[in-house]
């Protein structure tokens, strides 16, 4: 039986999402900054006039629904949901006010790629936006990934009663430590950590590569940010070709190839057990999936003659199959090189590495590889089952940070989520190929959409179908939660208009 | 600071940075055997 819906639960999920709210005014802040360092008046006041929006609507909304209570599990799920629309709607201000977005659906667009680490971007004359908008571009997309609901428990809300149940609305599930903002600040501790190296090197490479010093420490930090977060951005709209350096290439790949490790890896390795990483299901899982889908790509160019050599081959080749794997979606090649070159195995394999994507808990989307590992692990004890003598008691494991049990419940609830997710693809897919674009190509843009990869074939862009651009950003939204959060959220607006339906009756 | 809390954020440090240097050389091992399967498919075609 579902519960009725009373005018606190509306109080709880407006005082939070308001605290949330708050918090990405307050990061406006950043870009900013940015603006005024390089003298950028213009684009100081776009992000000026935004922040003081999104802190007003965030601060009328906190305090209005003004509650000492603490979120349920429902509230925290439609909390988790309706934050991130939130943010997506008010983050798009300075994309449309930049003037660099055709409509405010392409601003939309933009921030949910932005939010969710997808990559996939509208925005038009990329390069030559203001330093400050390409800060605002990677930080809602380092902030993404590792959950705005995160930033704002760790800076904004002091209860922890309920707090943890918002995370796992967002998909983070691991619970690392007992106190859930001692989780956020881990989560941040070890991104900030990263961060301060990935910039550092990046930066000197794009130095070596002749970028101006102080540039090239914002180059740095932009593609640390998006490699990072898994999210694909970069300054200029070549993405990583515009460097042409292999250093950078391969410097972006470790860092795109630690962000997708689930946070509670980070955690168990950076504490002392650092063999968890060669026996982590998720880590061996990835590492079959990765070598797997790149021998079928080094088949598909192997008999196209795309490439003269190995390292031409290893350089497109294993950073595109890894970007996608990731789902980073940084690229050095140009969109229609998938179509033109690589042909349906190329981008077949790529698309089934972007469907699996990265590990649970991480910056990453997709199935993930410990729902992969699980599936695979209960297809091989059930067939372990079929084989042994009757009376025997076949029991599967799996190790994940230590040995668990894999129970028929377990590979249920995997076996649930890889379903919705391929249910979200081939949905994308079919409204992609009833606009006219071949079955190929429709697929890899809804995966990489839905797994929030961010690598594209060319069909994402400004001319793009209205319809097209939505069911993208839906993909993205519901690919990043997980579903579970979305679907509470509409249950309990369907809810909320039962309830006030029968409160009508009975008066 | 007392020196037995020292030397407990000294060990953190250290368990860090070697955590930190695990993940990497993982992420450069995956980075190789990607290089070996490219190799293995120019000499092998």
């Amino acid at each position: 039986m579902v519960r009725r819906v009373w005018r606190e639960d509306f109080r709880i999920i407006g005082y939070y999402t308001g605290l949330v709210t708050i918090g990405v005014g307050l990061l406006m802040l950043v870009p900013m900054v940015t603006s005024l360092v390089f003298r950028e008046w213009a684009s100081a006041l776009d992000f000026a006039i935004s922040a003081a929006l999104t802190l007003l609507v965030g601060y009328v909304l906190a305090l209005v629904s003004h509650t000492k209570n603490t979120p349920g599990l429902t509230h925290a799920m439609v909390i988790a949901a309706g934050s991130w629309l939130v943010a997506m709607v008010l983050s798009g201000v300075p994309y449309l006010l930049s003037g660099h977005a055709a409509s405010f659906l392409d601003a939309c667009f933009d921030t949910m790629s932005g939010y969710t680490t997808t990559g996939l971007f509208l925005l038009q004359d990329l390069d030559h936006i203001s330093q400050g908008l390409n800060m605002w571009r990677h930080l809602l997309t380092y902030v993404g990934g590792q959950g705005i609901v995160v930033l704002a428990l760790t800076f904004l809300i002091g209860s922890t009663g309920g707090a943890f149940k918002i995370m796992v609305g967002e998909g983070k599930e691991e619970k690392l430590e007992p106190n859930v903002r001692h989780i956020a600040i881990l989560i941040w501790r070890i991104s900030l950590i990263y961060l301060g190296v990935g910039t550092v090197v990046l930066g000197v490479i794009a130095m070596a590569n002749g970028i101006k010093p102080y540039l090239a420490l914002f180059h740095g930090a932009y593609i640390f940010m998006s490699a990072w977060s898994t999210g694909g951005f970069a300054p200029y709209s070549q993405n990583m070709l515009y460097y042409h350096s292999s250093a950078m290439e391969i410097a972006s790949m470790v860092f795109f190839i630690l962000g997708s490790f689930n946070f509670a890896l980070h955690y168990a390795v950076w504490s002392g057990n650092r063999r968890e990483i060669l026996r982590n299901v998720e880590i061996v899982s990835f590492t079959i999936t990765v070598l797997t889908t790149f021998s079928l790509v080094c088949l598909a160019l192997m008999q196209r003659g795309v490439y003269p050599n190995a390292v031409a081959l290893f350089r497109r080749g294993f950073f595109q199959l890894i970007s996608g794997h990731t789902t980073t979606g940084q690229s050095n090649i140009y969109a229609q090189t998938f179509v033109l070159e690589w042909g349906p195995l190329g981008m077949l394999a790529t698309t089934i590495a972007m469907a699996i994507g990265a590990s649970a808990a991480s910056t990453g989307g997709g199935f993930k590889g410990l729902r992969m590992g699980i599936i695979v692990k209960g297809i091989a004890t059930d067939i372990r089952k079929l084989l042994s003598p009757e009376r025997a008691v076949v029991t599967g494991h799996y190790h994940h940070l230590h040995d668990n049990i894999l129970s028929d419940g377990v590979v249920k609830g995997a076996a649930v989520i890889v379903v919705l997710y391929v249910l979200i693809y081939v949905v994308g897919a079919v409204v992609g190929m009833a606009y006219g674009y071949p079955m190929v190509n429709a697929l890899f843009e809804s995966v990489s959409a839905g797994s929030n990869t961010g690598l594209s074939c060319g069909i994402t862009q400004a001319s793009m179908p209205t319809l097209l651009k939505i069911v993208y950003i839906l993909e993205m939204w519901m690919g990043r939660l997980e579903f579970l959060s979305v679907f509470t959220m509409f249950g309990f607006i369907a809810t909320s208009f039962r309830s006030m339906r029968l409160r009508k009756v009975v008066a | 600071m007392n020196a037995g809390t020292r030397t407990k954020h000294m060990a953190s440090l250290r368990r860090n940075l070697l955590g930190m240097l695990t993940e990497i050389a993982f992420a450069c091992g995956l980075i190789g055997a990607a290089f070996l399967v490219s190799w293995l498919f120019f000499v092998g075609r």
